[in-house]
């Protein structure tokens, strides 16, 4: 019996040292990125298989990206505040209002010109296939792909009318 | 035993017609169980059922394990058993191991992915919350 139990335990001792030993080599490296100052940045060098000299440009583009990017940020929300005061004191369109959308999306678009134009240096930075892969991804990602207009499925009829 | 039922194992010989019958029917539909039942007769079934229960339930699992322990005793230790038992453990582990470490790390990758979404661009996440933006973290 003796034997028998030695044998019982030590298979499942076994299975479990398998398991932990599979999981943690298999996370090891995630483990690292994880664990480093700019996750994201690894993620991307692993995503795009860039070499270090590809990434050190990208992370010296990303930090030099994000001060401007909030910069725009504090001024949107500048505005956003100044235009719910604005609609909170009026009963009507005025010139205000009107100057204060115009600007708020002026203040946006030049935040999606800066965003692509970033968009555009990081890929350039990567070999000319996975730059096109990038591009496509973040298109297919962030603000740049907007969402298709709906009118509750009715424009079909209102447009061809 | 009430008069009732005493006619009735009068009236049961082993040979009976159909007479009988009817005048036994007749007289069972009749019977009525008049005497009471003694005070805490249901409760002291249930005690004696409950009682009953865990006498014969580790019996049945000693039973059991000396079952297992046999077989245990007797086929583990051969050789092709043993390594075949060991085998099927150590690939399982590690199987289970590799698949919980792929889906931990698929679902780490999705999150950096959207990690750096959410760094540079802050219209993604004003659908969310205006300007949570992870650049601040």
């Amino acid at each position: 019996m003796k034997r028998a139990l030695s044998i019982l335990i030590g298979g499942l001792m076994g299975a479990c040292a398998a398991y932990c030993l599979f999981y943690f080599a298999g996370t090891a490296a995630h483990r690292k990125v994880l664990a480093s100052k700019a996750p994201e940045l690894l993620w991307l060098k692993k995503e795009f298989n860039l070499g270090d000299a590809e990434l050190a440009r990208i992370t010296q583009l990303h930090e030099a990206y994000l001060p401007q990017c909030q910069a725009r940020c504090q001024h949107i929300e500048e505005l956003n505040r100044k235009f719910a005061q604005a609609i909170d004191s009026a009963s009507q369109l005025t010139p205000d209002i009107e100057g204060l959308l115009a600007e708020r999306a002026k203040a946006r678009t030049d935040c999606q010109a800066e965003m692509l134009k970033h968009f555009f240096e990081v890929s350039r930075t990567m070999p000319a296939d996975q730059g096109r892969r990038y591009l496509a991804w973040v298109q297919g990602q962030t603000c740049l792909s907007e969402a298709p207009m709906n009118h509750g499925g009715t424009e079909d009829t209102d447009h061809h009318h | 035993m009430d008069k009732a039922a005493f006619r009735a194992t009068k009236i049961m010989k082993p040979e009976r017609s159909n007479e009988d019958r009817e005048a036994l029917g007749r007289v069972l539909r009749a019977w009525r169980v008049t005497s009471p039942l003694p005070p805490g007769f249901a409760e002291n079934v249930w005690r004696r059922i409950e009682q009953a229960e865990p006498a014969t339930s580790p019996a049945s699992n000693l039973m059991l394990w000396a079952m297992v322990k046999t077989w245990l005793a007797s086929t583990l230790p051969r050789p092709a058993f043993a390594i075949a038992y060991v085998s099927v453990l150590l690939i399982g582990g590690l199987l289970a191991g590799y698949w919980r470490a792929h889906v931990e790390t698929m679902s780490w990758d999705k999150a950096l992915a959207s990690r750096y979404v959410q760094a540079v661009d802050p219209f993604h996440v004003q659908a969310v919350g205006p300007f949570q933006k992870s650049f601040r973290n």
